[in-house]
């Protein structure tokens, strides 16, 4: 069986957000692996090792950066990466170019992060999906496979709901937080991916995007709140829930 | 302007959030607004009196959600007019199927919004990137507009106009995937879902145990709250996933949340920094999370927690 994830490059979570002439400021911005890529990642090695004679390739687009989160899924145990090194400006855009790339390779399965957390959009993978004409199932807590090419697939939704789906290869699958636990990567582990293949390609034609972006903003910061401390607690309590009431009118 | 939006029903109930996104879509005076509900039961059509709306299409033949289904046939009545905007929830199905319709008709999708305005006869959305800590406006390139809206960041507002709309029936189209909703379990929570919930208790790590969850859940029941918790919890076994809140969690956005030993970490807030209000109960004054607070107690949850109930039934007694 032959299994594509796709990854991708976000800040830290601990990234600062900072504008300069109200545009992006990346400059303090350390780059890691999307954090649902990780379990699309081990999603892929256990189907690998489940498998026998199976193939894994990462896939990404993007600039330079993407390149890292790529050698850290070859250390965690992906065969072989493939690099579209262009700056697309929407999700279409590297929806599209990952097709390009999924439709030469044909692998059978494909896994994505849910979402990338930096964009927070969830597109990406879906439209893969729609550009290759296949089944997707997004928000994925639960693989059981049938047989070699159908499974099962559970997709977590609202209020602890989860929808159990059918489905047959090949397929696109975005991984959830609850999927597995992603495995450490050993210094050997590291070493190795150093070694396996990364080809970096240049996109052919891409279509033009379809949104754009007008201009970035911080959110407001909020003024100082009310904190109580030093009294007896009931009559702490007594007061916050009075402001609630009459100040926030919440309640 | 056209605008259709897709009505969520889940459970055969009709999400709040259709009513938010048709006050939405009344804020932007458009020439007609359509709705497209896939449901059995026309009667939660009912709910859409007092807007004006020129057409509701219900479509029947869907008993489980399906996103190749709903896909087709809500393809087949986009195609069949002239739309400008097609507005959704940014809920799960929401998010499943729009980025499959942006790809399908080469139209621009803006998710996650929190504001949508007409600026120069274009739409004009802004929405949250990096968790919260930046905001962006943007609009699509194509005639079409697709946008997913946030639930909890509109009032919902009622024009009160007379008039019925036309209505359509329809029988779904097809599957065309191979792909089948076999069954749709349902969650242990009655609450709502803290993605859609306007009052939010949430514990961390502090909790120790999930069996101390218990005083968070009596509280909320109070006020009919929903309860969350933080990774620490979780990740501890206090608490099952689907409670997360925060980065690799949900993202809630209700008018009061409470955080009851929580530290605040930058990953949590991402998770529920646009709540409206937002106390902090914390045995530590430097707690992070009374930087964000609008209300903060310091004392020990165990002892504040209980009191807080009673307050709460107090109120509710007083109502
Ligand atoms: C990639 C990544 C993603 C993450 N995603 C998330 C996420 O989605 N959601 C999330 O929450 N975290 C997330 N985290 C984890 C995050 O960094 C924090 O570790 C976590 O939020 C801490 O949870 P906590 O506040 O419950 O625990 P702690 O930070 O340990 O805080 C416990 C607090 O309880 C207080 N306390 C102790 N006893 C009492 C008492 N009796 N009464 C009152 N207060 C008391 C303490 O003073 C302290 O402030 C993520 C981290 C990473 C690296």
């Amino acid at each position: 069986m032959k299994i594509a994830v796709l990854v991708k490059s976000v800040p830290d979570t601990e990234t600062k957000i900072k504008l300069s002439d109200s545009k992006l400021n990346q400059s303090d911005f350390k780059y890691v692996i999307n954090p649902y890529d990780e379990y699309a990642v081990e999603e892929a090695l256990k189907i690998q090792e489940a498998h026998a004679g199976s193939e894994s390739i990462v896939i990404s687009c993007g600039p330079k950066s993407c390149q890292d989160s790529m050698r850290k899924a070859m250390a965690m145990g992906i065969d072989r990466g493939i690099h579209i090194n262009f700056e697309p400006t929407d999700s279409y855009q590297v929806a599209f170019a990952l097709s390009e790339v999924l439709k030469e390779e044909a692998p059978q399965i494909i896994l994505g992060g849910q979402k990338a957390i930096d964009d927070d959009t969830g597109h990406v993978g879906v439209m893969v999906a729609e550009i290759l004409n296949i089944p997707h199932v997004q928000v994925v807590s639960k693989l059981i496979w049938k047989n070699d090419s159908s499974l099962v697939v559970e997709r977590e939704v609202e209020g602890g709901m989860i929808e159990v789906i059918e489905t047959s290869l090949p397929v696109y699958l975005g991984a959830h937080k609850n999927l597995n636990a992603p495995r450490f990567t050993s210094l050997p582990g590291i070493m190795k991916a150093k070694k396996k293949p990364l080809v970096e390609k240049t996109p052919g034609s891409i279509p033009s995007a379809l949104v754009e972006i007008h201009s970035y903003m911080l959110p407001l910061e909020k003024p100082a709140g009310k904190i109580f401390k030093g009294e007896p607690v009931e009559a702490m309590v007594q007061k916050v829930v009075g402001l609630l009431r009459t100040e926030a009118k919440v309640l | 302007m056209n605008i259709l939006i897709y009505a969520e029903v889940r459970q055969g109930k009709l999400k709040n959030t259709a009513l938010e996104l048709l006050t939405l879509a009344q804020s932007l005076n458009p020439t007609a607004i359509d709705i497209a509900l896939f449901s059995e039961d026309a009667g939660i059509s009912k709910a859409f009196e007092g807007f004006s709306i020129r057409e509701i299409f219900v479509i029947s033949g869907v008993p489980l959600y399906q996103n190749d289904i709903v896909l087709n046939s809500l393809k087949k009545i986009i195609t069949s007019s002239s739309y400008d905007c097609i507005l959704g929830p940014a809920s799960p199905t929401g998010r499943d199927l729009f980025p499959r319709l942006s790809a399908q008709l080469k139209a621009g999708l803006l998710t996650e919004v929190i504001d949508l305005k007409k600026e120069n006869n274009k739409l004009v959305a802004t929405r949250p990137i990096y968790a919260g800590k930046c905001l962006v406006t943007c609009s699509s390139t194509t005639p079409l507009t697709l946008v997913t809206l946030r639930p909890n960041v509109i009032a919902i507002q009622k024009p009160a106009t007379s008039g019925s709309p036309k209505v359509t029936n329809q029988v779904a189209e097809k599957s065309s995937l191979p792909l089948k909703v076999v069954e749709i379990r349902q969650g242990k929570s009655t609450r709502p879902d803290l993605t859609e919930a306007t009052l939010i208790i949430s514990g961390g790590r502090a909790m120790a145990n999930s069996d101390n969850f218990k005083i968070l859940f009596e509280a909320a029941d109070v006020i009919g709250a929903s309860v969350g918790a933080s990774r620490a919890a979780v990740d501890s076994g206090y608490a099952p996933h689907e409670m997360q809140v925060g980065q690799t969690g949900k993202t809630v956005n209700p008018n009061l949340y409470i955080a009851c030993g929580i530290s605040g970490s930058i990953q949590h807030l991402a998770g529920m920094r646009t709540s409206k209000i937002i106390v902090a109960i914390n045995t530590d004054i430097d707690a992070p999370i009374f930087q964000k607070a609008d209300y903060g107690i310091v004392a020990d949850l165990f002892k504040a927690v209980p009191v807080l109930t009673e307050e709460f039934k107090k109120l509710k007694g007083k109502d």
